[in-house]
């Protein structure tokens, strides 16, 4: 009796350590790559510039030399952008004779120091990424934002050559809040997309590109042949992570987070009717497990040739094109996210470059900035296959020949028509693409999505209530 | 097949259990469980050790694959893109520091703890092991950044402490409590006063116990990376951050992130073969009867 209990106790030990083993060596899931930001508000209007005009080039007291001997601190997010720019941090020192600390890291690990610092008051941080649709309320309500309109008006310190009205209307908006102040520099934009394998629709005889929503159901349903593991579609699906993709198939809806009087609209009918069609697609046409699916799981199957269309970012497209981690860099295509009812108006949205309010070197750190975001730079990231927003880049003859041209026509398309919300506008931005996310998984498990919905929906009203008015 | 005693000669009293086919089959049962025991374990290690050969497609490859021409790209791009020595001398310092002042610290105050019953007091500093690292972050940054001090050794040692101090106190409680009140009491007989009986009797006794809670609070600390992010600068970073650095926006990099992990794991690993032994006793000793 005493062997056999033994027997029992040691298979019991062996399937629960088999059962939690397995479910620890599963795929670690990698930080959550907030989405590309945008500015919470509606079209945050480009403001008002005061513009240092450049065509004259008048003498002012400008000198790159001011700050000479001064010492930066600069907190960024591991991006493309980033680690772009990283390699040209000594010609900045050499430029300015400015000593700058370069730290780059992941993004929630990013966010969870800054904040921390930030929140303690002593942080010793000048200039950091930021996005404003994601934390630009409540950043601005703590007054975290140097006001950077203010400092591209002082003549005194900002280079002729500069031209802030080089960027695009679109990209300064998504770096500007709702009460107008400009709280950073955006370093490119990205849109909502279909990133797409060429090589399937040509198998399943569809056709290249779809351009509507129906197009694209009708190219899923050819493309998908779960047995073979090939699927038509591919977006997130996991909770949260998916409401700001979902965000360019609700404007093509028509609808949006909030109505015309800034109130909750989660159960307008187009919202509702844009759920249940994201929720279709993954459920019918997406990979198996689609409440575990986040921008990786879909990347890894697109890089490895087993996507047809996959909606997210077009920051992504870039991998797409790059034989070192794709097999399909030859038949990658993109296109901005489909037509709808409602048209075509995929969100947009940026990660910009801020400084520090309680920064003791804020005109070192507007060097800075100056330095990273001129033109020279920017045409050096435009010519890296980063989509910056200054017009003279995607104008100029070198990137025009070397660029994938689906690439600019899209990218041109979403600069004029892109809207910047892709989140929520309120404070609480996590809480409220948590609520939504309940939603969106709801929905593509074939549940009544519609009851979430309403319950989402009073939570967003909530937390509409609760966000403050920004001054 | 009845049994999963390893050692036959304890099932005497029944002749058939030593039948040779039973005894076959019960070693054969005995060795397939131990395997699927040690698979899990085996194989996210194995996994990891495959990852860092692999160059990105094949990581990313459906179904894994199982054979593939290894690279060592991964292992140049973590020594080319981060300063490894100096992580690892970080990791090292900050380790061996915040485990010798846990030591310090600790083992007078679990042989007190254990010799004049102050449960509250442990229950207190179990409490401040319960606490959420994170919530310490902010004070800590105020703190240490009006003392001027972030970034430096001395403030990361500290906050690792409150990691590696609770866990010497409470595994050190158990075994200074399983050594005879007796032996203490004989040697203030013949003259020590409580501070020689603690160091030379008590001590060498529970040395077991010691390196077991030095292994652990070493491993934890070599693990922590939270208090690291916030609370070092570019020249203190330790090791766990390097592995983050293979995280980015719109990749993981898988091949370099199984590659640091795997540099990470081997000093570890390594120092473990070597002390196992003593490990293995004093978590036993300590531990279950603690």
């Amino acid at each position: 009796m005493k062997r056999s209990s033994y027997l029992v106790m040691a298979l019991v030990l062996v399937v629960s350590l088999v059962l939690t083993a397995c479910g620890a060596a599963g795929p670690a899931e990698p930080t959550k790559p907030a989405e590309p930001t945008k500015s919470v508000e509606q079209p945050a209007q480009p403001t008002d510039v005061p513009a240092p005009t450049a065509e004259s080039a008048p003498e002012t007291s400008f000198d790159w030399q001011m700050k000479k001997g001064e010492k930066l601190r600069v907190a960024m997010v591991s991006q493309p952008w980033t680690k772009f720019l990283e390699p040209y941090i000594p010609e900045f020192k050499e430029l300015t004779g400015i000593d700058i600390t370069y730290e780059i890291l992941p993004e929630d690990q990013f966010r969870q120091k800054t904040t921390t610092e930030f929140t303690a008051g002593t942080s010793d941080v000048d200039v950091f990424l930021s996005m404003a649709a994601q934390e630009g309320i409540k950043y601005e309500s703590a007054g975290w934002y140097e006001d950077i309109g203010k400092l591209a008006a002082n003549t005194e310190i900002t280079d002729p050559n500069f031209d802030i009205n080089d960027f695009t209307a679109s990209g300064l908006g998504t770096a500007t809040l709702s009460n107008g102040k400009l709280i950073g520099l955006p370093v490119y934009l990205e849109f909502g997309s279909l990133l797409m394998n060429k090589a399937l629709f040509e198998q399943a005889g569809v056709p290249y590109p779809p351009q509507t929503l129906e197009d694209v159901e009708k190219a899923a349903a050819a493309i998908t042949d779960k047995d073979a593991g090939i699927y038509g579609w591919c977006a997130r699906g996991k909770g949260a992570a998916g409401t700001s993709q979902f965000a360019s198939i609700m404007y093509a809806f028509g609808s949006g987070w909030v109505d015309a009087n800034g109130k909750a609209n989660l159960l307008d009918p187009k919202w509702l009717d844009a759920m249940a069609w994201y929720g279709n697609m993954l459920n019918k046409y997406g990979p198996p497990g689609a409440s575990a699916i986040h921008w990786q799981q879909c990347q890894d199957l697109v890089l490895q040739g087993k996507v047809g269309m996959w909606l997210d970012a077009s920051v992504f497209f870039a991998n797409l094109l790059d034989p070192a981690v794709s097999t399909i860099a030859e038949t990658a295509g993109i296109a901005v996210a489909p037509e709808g009812p409602g048209g075509r108006n995929p969100h947009v949205a940026s990660w910009h470059v801020s400084i520090y309010s309680q920064s003791k070197h804020k005109e070192a750190a507007w060097l800075f900035l100056q330095w990273a975001l001129g033109k020279e730079m920017v045409l050096k990231a435009q010519l890296a296959n980063i989509t910056t927003v200054r017009t003279s880049a995607w104008e100029s003859p070198e990137f025009q020949k070397a660029g994938n041209q689906e690439l600019i026509d899209a990218f041109t398309y979403a600069m004029q028509n892109g809207n910047p919300g892709w989140n929520p506008p309120v404070l609480a931005v996590g809480e409220a693409r948590d609520a939504i996310g309940v939603v969106i998984i709801t929905a593509h498990e074939g549940g009544d999505f519609k009851a979430e919905a309403a319950k989402a929906n009073t939570k967003l009203q909530e937390l509409i209530d609760a966000t403050p008015e920004l001054k | 097949m009845g049994s999963l005693t390893s050692m036959p000669q304890s099932s005497r009293h029944r002749s058939w259990f030593r039948h040779p086919i039973i005894v076959g089959l019960r070693t054969i049962v005995f060795y397939a469980l131990l395997i699927l025991l040690w698979f899990p374990f085996f194989f996210v290690f194995a996994w990891m050790l495959m990852g860092a050969f692999k160059n990105q497609i094949q990581n990313t490859a459906i179904p894994p694959l199982l054979f593939f021409t290894p690279t060592l790209a991964n292992f140049e791009t973590v020594f080319n893109s981060n300063p490894m020595v100096q992580f690892l001398l970080n990791s090292t310092v900050v380790g061996v520091g915040a485990t010798l002042l846990a030591l310090i610290f600790g083992l007078p105050a679990a042989y007190a703890i254990a010799r004049y019953r102050q449960q509250r007091l442990a229950t207190a500093i179990l409490v401040a092991r319960i606490m959420p690292g994170i919530s310490y972050l902010v004070p800590w940054f105020i703190m240490f950044s009006q003392l001027k001090l972030v970034g430096s050794y001395f403030t990361l040692i500290m906050a690792h402490l409150i990691i590696t101090l609770p866990m010497t106190i409470w595994l050190m409680i158990g075994f200074f409590e399983d050594i005879p009140r007796e032996l203490d009491e004989a040697a203030l007989i013949d003259g020590c006063n409580p501070f020689q009986a603690f160091m030379q009797i008590s001590l060498p006794l529970t040395l077991p116990g010691i390196s077991a809670s030095a292994i652990l609070s070493f491993i934890y600390s070599w693990n922590n990376f939270m208090f690291s992010l916030v609370l070092a600068n570019q020249d203190t970073r330790t090791l766990p951050v390097a592995v983050f650095s293979f995280i980015s926006y719109t990749q993981v990099d898988w091949g370099g992130l199984n590659a640091a992990a795997t540099i990470i794991t081997l000093p570890v690993l390594i120092m473990i073969l070597f002390v196992q032994k003593q490990m293995v006793r004093g978590l036993t000793l300590g531990s279950v009867k603690g």
